[in-house]
């Protein structure tokens, strides 16, 4: 019986492979570079539309022929990749429109950042008087973002069409990166420090004080959790043409490393910021963790999976998240996820960890590479000791 | 089954639920969404955006497509 549930783990465990890569191969064969078909839809009034270069196109007004518009179209990198904007400038040197033509960052923060008014702020405006367009608070990263696309592809308009001189447009991306990666890498030094044996304190305090630690740096202060996204990011390749911030993605690849060194998922004992909450709301009442089933472990991973796949076929990070940490954190999000959060902190006062041990995607990830390894290993050991014994 | 049991079944249908919900969305506008679509333009021929807060996006705000959130 327990041959046959191993062998079936590992159909499973193969299956799920299957399946990543065969949504990871989907998703190359879709469009790629679909800018010049994009830029025929920006507008119904510009027609005629020629590329020039791999930036720059021209077109002319249905309204107006004899009235020529130059497109410049910019790729920056944003939070969950490249981010394209396009502006529209006319022959008076005024910006007619603009435009975010992809980007894989999420969509609540591109509404936010579109319904500030960023993209609006330069229409009109001429391109030797840019306007100076503040970031956008609680959506920074894109925001900055998108007012970089623009004010670049401005630049390149001018320079290319009118002759002007092409400033270096660069907005230093807010975040205190270095800070930030820092402070991700010391996080992971301590929680290695404290797992030890030789650590000389007390471990179950020094674990707490990490923890509420994790809580305040990567939680509330970096927003360096990472998600399923994240890893989707990684494996879909979008972290090589750029991220705004790699605090994300630092800090998975560090856990990841921690749990091959110590064969241990020390990120989500000690260093995730939201099972940090989890846990500290439980020891409120002192509650137990829910009795799991067998299906409930399935249907999660297998939930994990299908996420994880439409990303990949998507090749949008933003289509495999169904995680909480954006509104614990930062208050924003969807209405269900916003019900999600205060469904998993009320629950968290009766379950210890609810959203750990009963969905989490990351908690399904190590565990499937923890199979994996196990399985990799005791095959590499078996012939080795039928040899000795022969 | 114990009242603890059930509770947590109840739990993991509703987080199940609430995700799937959210999954679903995404999945659902992606798959929608055609190759050539833009995700948001504004200009000259465009109406005014939408107020900060605003239900009803105005329609040049062709912020087609999107539902859903990441943590940033």
């Amino acid at each position: 019986m327990n041959k046959m549930r191993l062998d079936l783990k590992k159909v499973a465990a193969l299956g799920s492979l299957l399946i990543v890569v065969l949504a990871w191969t989907g998703g190359s064969l879709r469009a790629k570079d679909a800018a010049v078909s994009r830029l025929e839809h920006i507008s119904e009034n510009i027609i005629d539309l020629r590329k020039v270069d791999d930036s720059l196109y021209e077109g002319r007004k249905k309204d107006d022929p004899e009235s020529p518009v130059y497109i410049a179209v910019e790729s920056v990198p944003s939070y969950g990749g490249p981010l394209t904007a396009a502006v529209v400038v006319n022959e008076n040197k005024q910006v007619e429109l603009t435009a975010v033509l992809e980007s894989t960052d999420t969509s609540t923060y591109l509404e936010k950042v579109a319904g500030s008014g960023v993209l609006d702020a330069f229409i009109g405006a001429f391109i030797d008087k840019m306007p100076d367009v503040d970031a956008v608070s609680g959506a920074t990263i894109s925001s900055t973002a998108v007012i970089q696309g623009l004010e670049r592809a401005v630049a390149y308009i001018g320079a290319r069409k009118f002759g002007l001189e092409e400033k270096a447009v660069e907005r230093t991306m807010p975040g205190r990166e270095w800070i930030k990666l820092i402070s991700v890498a010391a996080l992971f030094l301590a929680v290695l420090a404290i797992s030890s044996r030789r650590f000389p304190w007390n471990k179950k305090r020094a674990r707490a004080g990490l923890m509420i630690l994790s809580v305040i740096i990567l939680g509330f202060t970096f927003s360096s959790q990472f998600s399923l996204s994240t890893l989707a990011v990684l494996l879909g390749g979008g972290w090589l043409k750029g991220l705004a911030t790699y605090g994300p993605l630092l800090c998975l690849l560090l856990a990841l490393i921690v749990f091959f060194m110590t064969k241990k998922n020390l990120y989500c004992a000690s260093l995730c910021p939201f099972g940090a909450v989890q846990e500290g709301l439980g020891r409120i009442t002192g509650c137990s963790p829910p009795p799991r089933s067998r299906w409930m472990v399935g249907a999660s991973r297998a939930f994990a999976l299908a996420a994880l796949a439409a990303a990949l076929y998507f090749r949008d990070s933003s289509a495999a998240i169904y995680e909480p940490f954006g509104m614990a954190f930062n208050f924003i999000g969807s209405t269900a996820l916003y019900a999600l959060t205060i469904l998993i902190v009320i629950s968290s006062l009766v379950f210890k960890r609810p959203w750990c041990l009963l969905f989490c995607p990351i908690g399904a990830i190590f565990d499937y590479l923890q199979f994996m390894r196990n399985w990799v290993r005791n095959a590499v050991k078996r012939p080795a000791g039928k040899g000795g014994e022969a | 089954m114990s009242g603890r049991k059930i509770v947590c079944v109840f739990l993991f249908f509703a987080i199940a639920a609430l995700a799937g919900f959210e999954l679903g969305l995404k999945v659902k506008t992606e798959s929608g969404r055609r190759d050539d679509s833009i995700r948001y333009v504004t200009g000259a021929e465009s109406e005014q955006p939408p107020a900060a807060g605003s239900e009803e996006p105005s329609m040049d705000y062709k912020a087609v497509i999107e539902a859903g959130d990441v943590e940033h």
